[in-house]
């Protein structure tokens, strides 16, 4: 197994009566991706800030190799780089100036500084707007910029805070493969609402809700956890009627398929879990006919990560 | 170093920002070209007078009238002769003379409004005048008898050369709203966020916004005194002597800015609270006109009141005796060192403000708190 290079010990943080972050404890080993999950309001945010010293725990602590981050150590604060949610640049300072500015910043030598400079923003696509003024670029390149900002000195740890939000498609897919590089070289830790990316791209996911880890392990684990098999979803032309009754017809007439439906009357749409749903679609919507419901558009689909998500966070919206 | 990094940033995003540079240098410039064509007229004025001599019986005093002069050749009295009692009523009420003198009634009398400063001057040094020319005519002695010294050859000074140097106080005190403006930006942009994740610590952060201003008060200083130069500012003083105590009082000035900026979370904020705080300085420091202060305290003999806690207030004297006066380091050096004492304190508190609001790691509780520095 691989080294710890960053663990939460029973962190909590309150603001008045809110509990962002409820004794959260949790151990993220080098080189892997670790995806940060949460609906809006979770407290991600609030966790990243603590595990990059801008916020001080009421209780608990962050060691990052060992050491605890808010002892005011300056080396120990190097080891991360933050890219913060929203766009963080000098609007008047070019692409390079910058880059090279934070380097120093962080201790690196004017040479050493442009040089990371110059490969990142090679890396990044940026090469050729590398003079130009930040508040010049477009909100894509900014968002490339803001990236590559958390990456000039180096760091051992990298925490991406929603990296993909407001990217055009283009520059989700660079922002994407970047991320994918960083992999095995740093240990990256990547908050996104983007269920795909965090499927791609993260080797253990934690979903967070009300301050509080509901859940983490790997990808594959998470999916597992709701149950074997794919998702069969079939929209009910008569479903409106009495949506109790309808699930109970539901559950009676596919209880030798499946023993997992649900039924979301809001949209008249019935969830069917069961292996091998594809062999076993025609009889699922025979069966459904003949308890008097009427099937509509029918799709399977592979367990995904939003279902984790939703199953543990719930369906209500947030903020 | 750090320090001289943050600088250097500070300095280039203002050199990239022309309205911002312009505003800073062309507002202090606009008030100096007002204060200019205001103030043109020199103090020691040449004063009209309106003399009625029906008789021509006061024909020798008015010939010694004509002929006084200042030390550097001016007349000090410009005469019309008006034929009436009426005129001489009219041309006080039109204020076309600054006293009347009249010969009529077989004495001297002198006639004006009591209100108007210039009659009070004109009238002092018409008495003073006549007084050692009926003295001399009677063969008695003049038993009061004024004598005006011209103090480093202020005779020639106009009233533009009194509050020129008040401009350039104005112009270092807009160091006020500028720098809590760069602070206040560096929260809105989040800016700060990122320099706090960075070992960089609080008094390089701070001491390298402090060296840009600094640079700055130095430019506006200088051009300002070219400025002043070029519209008739006659010079006495050093201006590199200028120029240091304009970098004392702009230390206060950033202080004052860090602190406008420690309460603000945005530049706009920063920039209005900061304006009020540089205006209430300007007209305390009596850059623009002077203000009365009582002296509640003695230091080395000097009188000291309320508004010589405001850095400006001596920045205001000592720059007037320099560049207006002639004066020198020593003399000027009582005030200097007050301001630079007093500038440390502003300073001081303001970099502790800015430090307790925004360079602390968040949530400190029961006394714990992260020192970024």
């Amino acid at each position: 197994m691989s080294a710890i290079v960053l663990q939460t010990q029973h962190l909590t943080k309150r603001y008045g009566k809110l509990t962002a972050v409820k004794d959260l404890t949790l151990e993220i080993y080098e080189g892997e991706v670790f995806g940060f999950l949460g609906p809006n309001g979770a407290g991600k945010t609030t966790s990243i800030n603590l595990m990059c010293g801008l916020l001080e725990p009421d209780s608990g602590q962050v060691l990052v190799r060992g050491k605890p981050i808010h002892n005011g150590d300056a080396e120990n604060r190097s080891r991360v780089g933050v890219c913060p949610q929203n766009i963080v640049l000098w609007e008047r300072l070019t692409c390079f100036e910058q880059l090279q500015f934070m380097g120093q910043m962080y201790g690196l030598s004017a040479r050493q500084a442009g040089q990371n400079s110059r490969r990142l923003l090679e890396e990044l696509d940026l090469v050729e707007k590398s003079g130009q003024l930040a508040r010049t670029l477009s909100g894509g390149m900014q968002r490339r910029l803001n990236v590559a900002m958390a990456l000039v000195h180096d760091p051992e740890i990298v925490v991406l805070d929603e990296p993909e939000a407001g990217l055009d498609p283009q520059s989700r897919v660079k922002v994407r493969e970047y991320i994918q590089s960083l992999a095995r070289r740093k240990t990256v830790i990547l908050t996104t609402h983007n269920m795909d990316e965090a499927e791609r791209v993260a080797d253990r996911i934690a979903i967070i809700d009300h301050g509080e880890l509901l859940v983490l392990d790997t990808p594959e684990c998470l999916k597992r956890r709701l149950g074997e098999g794919d998702v069969v979803e079939i929209r009910l032309l008569n479903g409106h009627a009495d949506p109790a009754g309808v699930k109970e017809a539901a559950c009676r007439a596919l209880s030798a398929i499946s023993q997992d439906v649900q039924y979301d009357p809001a949209g008249g749409l019935l969830r069917v879990r069961a292996l091998n749903a594809v062999g076993r679609l025609s009889g699922l919507v025979e069966s459904l006919a003949e308890a008097g419901l009427q099937p509509g558009e029918v799709q399977v689909r592979a367990n995904t990560l939003e279902d984790v998500f939703i199953q543990l966070t719930g369906r209500r919206l947030r903020e | 170093m750090k320090l001289w990094l943050v600088a250097r940033k500070c300095i280039l995003e203002l050199l990239r920002e022309p309205q911002l540079l312009a505003l800073i240098l062309v507002t202090p410039l606009f008030f100096m070209l007002i204060t200019a064509v205001g103030y043109s007229s020199p103090r020691l004025a040449t004063y009209r007078l309106a003399v009625y001599d029906p008789d021509g019986s006061g024909e020798a005093l008015v010939e010694q009238i004509e002929a006084a002069r200042y030390a550097d050749g001016r007349p000090v009295f410009k005469i019309t002769r008006v034929d009436d009692p009426q005129a001489v009523d009219r041309v006080l009420k039109d204020q076309t003379a600054a006293l009347a003198v009249d010969f009529s009634q077989g004495d001297v009398g002198i006639r004006g409004d009591a209100t108007s400063m210039a009659f009070t001057r004109a009238s002092l040094a018409l008495e003073n005048l006549l007084g050692t020319a009926l003295a001399e005519q009677s063969g008695e002695p003049q038993w009061i008898r004024v004598e005006e010294q011209a103090l480093d050859a202020s005779g020639a000074q106009t009233e533009f050369d009194a509050y020129a140097p008040g401009m350039m106080i104005f112009a270092i005190l807009l160091i006020i709203p500028q720098t809590a403006m760069i602070l206040g930006r560096e929260l809105r942009w989040g800016t700060l966020r990122r320099l706090r994740l960075t070992p960089l610590k609080t008094w390089e952060l701070l001491g390298g916004v402090s060296l840009s201003q600094m640079a700055i008060a130095v430019a506006q200083v200088s051009v300002l005194f070219l400025a002043a130069l070029v519209m008739g500012f006659h010079n006495r003083g050093s201006l590199l002597l200028a120029i240091g105590l304009g970098l004392i009082l702009s230390f206060s000035a950033i202080g004052m800015g860090f602190v406008v900026a420690g309460f603000s979370h945005k530049d706009s904020d920063a920039l209005n609270t900061g304006s009020v705080f540089t205006m209430l300085q300007v007209f305390i420091s009596g850059a623009f006109f002077p203000m009365p202060s009582e002296p509640l305290f003695k230091i080395a003999g000097h009188g000291l009141g309320f508004f010589d806690l405001i850095p400006a207030t001596h920045g205001m004297l000592a720059l007037q005796q320099v560049l207006s006066g002639g004066a020198g380091w020593s003399q000027v050096a009582f005030r200097a060192t007050a301001m630079l004492l007093l500038s440390l304190v502003y300073f001081g508190v303001g970099a502790w403000v800015f430090r307790r609001f925004h360079m602390r790691a968040d949530g400190r509780r029961s006394g714990r708190c992260i020192r970024l520095c």
